[in-house]
Protein backbone atom coordinates (compact mmCIF):
# COMPACT_ATOMS: atom_id res chain seq x y z
CA UNK A 1 0.00 0.00 0.00
CA UNK A 2 1.25 3.68 -1.20
CA UNK A 3 1.96 5.91 1.54
CA UNK A 4 0.35 8.98 -0.77
CA UNK A 5 -3.83 9.89 -0.04
CA UNK A 6 -6.18 8.74 -2.42
CA UNK A 7 -7.92 11.57 -3.78
CA UNK A 8 -11.52 11.24 -3.93
CA UNK A 9 -13.86 11.69 -7.18
CA UNK A 10 -14.83 15.20 -5.20
CA UNK A 11 -11.06 15.85 -4.48
CA UNK A 12 -10.27 15.07 -8.51
CA UNK A 13 -12.94 17.69 -9.71
CA UNK A 14 -11.77 20.72 -7.58
CA UNK A 15 -8.11 20.42 -8.44
CA UNK A 16 -9.12 19.75 -12.34
CA UNK A 17 -11.57 23.41 -11.75
CA UNK A 18 -8.31 24.87 -9.86
CA UNK A 19 -6.09 24.18 -12.94
CA UNK A 20 -8.59 24.98 -15.44
CA UNK A 21 -8.73 28.63 -13.91
CA UNK A 22 -5.20 28.49 -13.65
CA UNK A 23 -3.63 32.10 -11.40
CA UNK A 24 -7.44 33.09 -10.81
CA UNK A 25 -8.65 30.50 -8.93
CA UNK A 26 -10.32 31.21 -5.43
CA UNK A 27 -13.65 29.80 -4.12
CA UNK A 28 -15.86 31.64 -5.72
CA UNK A 29 -14.40 31.09 -9.36
CA UNK A 30 -14.10 27.34 -8.43
CA UNK A 31 -17.23 26.63 -7.50
CA UNK A 32 -19.04 28.55 -10.50
CA UNK A 33 -16.25 26.44 -12.83
CA UNK A 34 -17.68 23.36 -11.28
CA UNK A 35 -20.98 24.36 -11.61
CA UNK A 36 -20.73 25.08 -15.12
CA UNK A 37 -18.85 21.92 -15.98
CA UNK A 38 -21.26 19.47 -13.88
CA UNK A 39 -24.26 21.56 -13.49
CA UNK A 40 -23.83 20.70 -10.35
CA UNK A 41 -22.30 23.58 -7.46
CA UNK A 42 -20.73 22.25 -4.44
CA UNK A 43 -22.05 23.48 -1.25
CA UNK A 44 -19.52 26.05 -0.20
CA UNK A 45 -19.10 23.79 3.24
CA UNK A 46 -17.99 20.87 0.86
CA UNK A 47 -15.40 22.97 -1.32
CA UNK A 48 -13.92 25.19 1.95
CA UNK A 49 -13.38 21.70 3.65
CA UNK A 50 -12.13 20.08 0.40
CA UNK A 51 -9.45 23.39 -0.15
CA UNK A 52 -8.48 22.73 3.58
CA UNK A 53 -7.63 19.01 3.13
CA UNK A 54 -5.93 19.32 -0.05
CA UNK A 55 -3.64 22.46 0.88
CA UNK A 56 -2.51 20.41 4.50
CA UNK A 57 -1.89 17.43 1.96
CA UNK A 58 0.35 19.99 -0.35
CA UNK A 59 -1.70 19.21 -3.59
CA UNK A 60 -2.51 22.88 -3.64
CA UNK A 61 -0.84 26.10 -2.52
CA UNK A 62 -2.82 29.35 -1.63
CA UNK A 63 -1.81 33.20 -1.54
CA UNK A 64 -3.63 36.57 -0.60
CA UNK A 65 -4.86 38.86 -2.87
CA UNK A 66 -5.63 42.57 -2.57
CA UNK A 67 -8.71 43.36 -0.35
CA UNK A 68 -11.60 44.16 -2.34
CA UNK A 69 -14.71 46.64 -1.52
CA UNK A 70 -17.16 44.48 -2.65
CA UNK A 71 -15.96 41.83 -0.47
CA UNK A 72 -16.36 44.01 2.61
CA UNK A 73 -12.29 44.31 2.58
CA UNK A 74 -11.38 41.22 2.57
CA UNK A 75 -8.70 39.32 0.37
CA UNK A 76 -9.44 36.83 -1.77
CA UNK A 77 -7.79 33.02 -1.22
CA UNK A 78 -6.35 32.22 -4.21
CA UNK A 79 -4.96 28.98 -4.93
CA UNK A 80 -2.71 26.90 -7.59
CA UNK A 81 -2.09 22.74 -7.64
CA UNK A 82 1.65 22.24 -7.08
CA UNK A 83 3.24 19.51 -8.60
CA UNK A 84 2.29 17.19 -6.11
CA UNK A 85 -1.31 17.49 -7.10
CA UNK A 86 -0.64 17.08 -10.37
CA UNK A 87 1.01 14.24 -9.84
CA UNK A 88 -1.29 13.02 -7.30
CA UNK A 89 -4.02 13.73 -10.21
CA UNK A 90 -2.54 12.03 -12.54
CA UNK A 91 -2.18 8.49 -10.52
CA UNK A 92 -5.64 8.93 -9.92
CA UNK A 93 -7.14 9.25 -13.71
CA UNK A 94 -4.29 5.99 -14.51
CA UNK A 95 -6.31 4.30 -11.39
CA UNK A 96 -9.75 5.35 -13.12
CA UNK A 97 -8.69 3.82 -16.31
CA UNK A 98 -8.08 1.02 -15.00
CA UNK A 99 -11.75 0.23 -13.89
CA UNK A 100 -13.27 -0.05 -17.56
CA UNK A 101 -11.02 -2.61 -18.37
CA UNK A 102 -12.37 -5.67 -19.77
CA UNK A 103 -15.75 -4.20 -19.97
CA UNK A 104 -17.09 -4.27 -22.89
CA UNK A 105 -16.20 -8.18 -22.84
CA UNK A 106 -17.91 -8.45 -19.42
CA UNK A 107 -20.94 -6.63 -20.80
CA UNK A 108 -21.26 -9.07 -23.96
CA UNK A 109 -20.85 -12.31 -21.66
CA UNK A 110 -23.88 -10.50 -19.65
CA UNK A 111 -26.27 -9.62 -22.77
CA UNK B 1 -23.26 40.90 10.14
CA UNK B 2 -20.65 39.75 8.13
CA UNK B 3 -18.25 40.13 11.62
CA UNK B 4 -20.65 37.73 13.19
CA UNK B 5 -19.75 35.23 10.26
CA UNK B 6 -16.25 35.85 10.48
CA UNK B 7 -16.08 35.21 14.18
CA UNK B 8 -18.07 31.77 13.80
CA UNK B 9 -15.66 30.59 11.37
CA UNK B 10 -12.60 32.16 12.93
CA UNK B 11 -13.24 29.39 15.82
CA UNK B 12 -13.22 26.76 12.86
CA UNK B 13 -10.40 27.57 10.81
CA UNK B 14 -7.66 30.30 10.32
CA UNK B 15 -8.36 33.78 10.26
CA UNK B 16 -7.15 34.51 6.69
CA UNK B 17 -9.18 31.88 5.25
CA UNK B 18 -12.45 32.82 7.88
CA UNK B 19 -12.14 36.06 6.49
CA UNK B 20 -11.37 35.31 2.82
CA UNK B 21 -14.52 32.71 2.75
CA UNK B 22 -16.84 35.65 4.47
CA UNK B 23 -15.43 37.52 1.21
CA UNK B 24 -16.18 34.97 -0.80
CA UNK B 25 -19.84 34.01 0.42
CA UNK B 26 -20.23 37.93 0.66
CA UNK B 27 -20.21 38.47 -2.79
CA UNK B 28 -21.99 35.69 -3.80
CA UNK B 29 -24.64 36.55 -1.53
CA UNK B 30 -25.26 39.22 -3.44
CA UNK B 31 -27.23 38.16 -6.61
CA UNK B 32 -28.61 35.36 -3.84
CA UNK B 33 -29.63 37.14 -0.85
CA UNK B 34 -29.17 37.04 3.04
CA UNK B 35 -30.59 33.76 3.60
CA UNK B 36 -28.13 31.98 1.79
CA UNK B 37 -25.19 33.74 2.66
CA UNK B 38 -26.63 32.41 6.35
CA UNK B 39 -27.26 29.18 5.58
CA UNK B 40 -24.19 29.24 3.52
CA UNK B 41 -21.61 30.80 6.55
CA UNK B 42 -23.31 27.72 9.04
CA UNK B 43 -23.38 24.97 6.48
CA UNK B 44 -19.35 25.98 5.82
CA UNK B 45 -18.86 26.15 9.70
CA UNK B 46 -20.34 23.13 10.21
CA UNK B 47 -18.21 21.23 7.45
CA UNK B 48 -14.97 22.37 8.90
CA UNK B 49 -15.90 21.92 12.44
CA UNK B 50 -16.23 18.48 11.56
CA UNK B 51 -13.28 18.49 9.40
CA UNK B 52 -11.30 19.76 12.35
CA UNK B 53 -12.71 16.97 14.77
CA UNK B 54 -11.44 14.35 12.49
CA UNK B 55 -8.17 16.13 12.15
CA UNK B 56 -7.58 18.19 15.18
CA UNK B 57 -9.71 16.32 18.21
CA UNK B 58 -7.44 18.03 20.84
CA UNK B 59 -7.85 21.61 19.28
CA UNK B 60 -11.96 20.84 18.87
CA UNK B 61 -11.77 19.57 22.95
CA UNK B 62 -10.40 22.59 23.64
CA UNK B 63 -12.99 24.78 21.57
CA UNK B 64 -15.68 22.57 23.38
CA UNK B 65 -14.74 23.54 26.58
CA UNK B 66 -14.67 27.41 25.56
CA UNK B 67 -18.13 26.98 24.07
CA UNK B 68 -19.14 25.44 27.50
CA UNK B 69 -17.79 27.98 29.90
CA UNK B 70 -19.43 30.72 27.61
CA UNK B 71 -22.73 29.25 27.60
CA UNK B 72 -22.36 29.23 31.78
CA UNK B 73 -21.15 33.06 31.64
CA UNK B 74 -24.24 33.85 29.22
CA UNK B 75 -26.68 31.77 31.57
CA UNK B 76 -25.50 33.51 34.81
CA UNK B 77 -26.04 37.05 32.77
CA UNK B 78 -29.38 36.07 31.97
CA UNK B 79 -30.32 35.34 35.46
CA UNK B 80 -29.07 37.84 36.99
CA UNK B 81 -31.00 40.01 34.56
CA UNK B 82 -33.81 38.55 34.90
CA UNK B 83 -33.70 38.61 38.90
CA UNK B 84 -33.16 41.91 39.17
CA UNK B 85 -36.23 43.19 36.66
CA UNK B 86 -38.44 40.55 38.31
CA UNK B 87 -37.41 42.10 41.79
CA UNK B 88 -37.86 45.77 41.05
CA UNK B 89 -40.95 44.49 39.19
CA UNK B 90 -42.09 43.11 42.59
CA UNK B 91 -41.06 46.31 44.77
CA UNK B 92 -43.24 48.62 42.16
CA UNK B 93 -46.44 46.16 42.10
CA UNK B 94 -46.55 45.73 45.85
CA UNK B 95 -45.96 49.61 46.02
CA UNK B 96 -48.63 50.54 44.38
CA UNK B 97 -51.09 47.94 46.45
CA UNK B 98 -50.41 49.28 49.26
CA UNK B 99 -48.54 45.91 50.78
CA UNK B 100 -45.38 46.82 51.73
CA UNK B 101 -42.61 48.65 50.08
CA UNK B 102 -39.07 48.98 52.10
CA UNK B 103 -40.78 47.73 55.23
CA UNK B 104 -41.26 44.44 53.74
CA UNK B 105 -37.15 44.89 53.09
CA UNK B 106 -36.18 46.56 56.51
CA UNK B 107 -31.82 45.67 55.85
CA UNK B 108 -31.87 45.19 52.24
CA UNK B 109 -32.68 49.05 51.28
CA UNK B 110 -32.20 50.93 54.65
CA UNK B 111 -31.79 54.29 53.22
CA UNK B 112 -35.39 54.13 51.89
CA UNK B 113 -37.21 53.97 55.71
CA UNK B 114 -36.74 57.41 55.84
CA UNK B 115 -38.23 59.74 53.17
CA UNK B 116 -41.01 59.61 50.47
CA UNK B 117 -42.01 55.97 52.17
CA UNK B 118 -42.64 56.57 55.23
CA UNK B 119 -44.99 59.51 54.37
CA UNK B 120 -47.84 56.59 52.80
CA UNK B 121 -50.86 56.74 54.81
CA UNK B 122 -50.70 52.80 55.67
CA UNK B 123 -47.35 52.82 57.17
CA UNK B 124 -49.02 54.22 60.74
CA UNK B 125 -50.91 50.84 61.00
CA UNK B 126 -50.09 47.86 58.77
CA UNK B 127 -46.46 46.74 58.42
CA UNK B 128 -45.17 43.23 57.68
CA UNK B 129 -41.83 44.10 58.71
CA UNK B 130 -42.96 42.95 63.06
CA UNK B 131 -44.01 39.79 61.31
CA UNK B 132 -47.73 40.21 62.32
CA UNK B 133 -49.63 40.87 59.04
CA UNK B 134 -52.35 42.81 60.35
CA UNK B 135 -55.53 44.23 58.60
CA UNK B 136 -55.34 46.34 55.42
CA UNK B 137 -56.01 50.36 56.88
CA UNK B 138 -59.13 51.53 55.02
CA UNK B 139 -57.62 54.30 53.46
CA UNK B 140 -54.94 52.84 51.77
CA UNK B 141 -56.95 49.66 50.24
CA UNK B 142 -58.36 50.60 46.66
CA UNK B 143 -61.63 51.31 46.19
CA UNK B 144 -62.40 47.89 44.68
CA UNK B 145 -61.14 45.96 47.58
CA UNK B 146 -63.31 47.84 50.83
Amino acid sequence: MSETPVLSEFEQVVLFAIMRLGAYASGVTIRGEIGARTDREPAPGALYTALDRLEDQGFITSRLGDAISQRGDRAKHYVQVSATGVEAVKRAQRRCRRHPAGWHAALSRIQ
Amino acid sequence: MSRIAEWLLESVTTRERAASTVGDLRETAATRGEAWFWASVLGAAGALLWRGMVAEPRRMLGLAFRGLLMTFVVQLGITTIVFVISAARALLVATSMGLGGPEAFPTAVPGLRDGAWNARPWRASFSWADGSPGALPAASCPRAWR
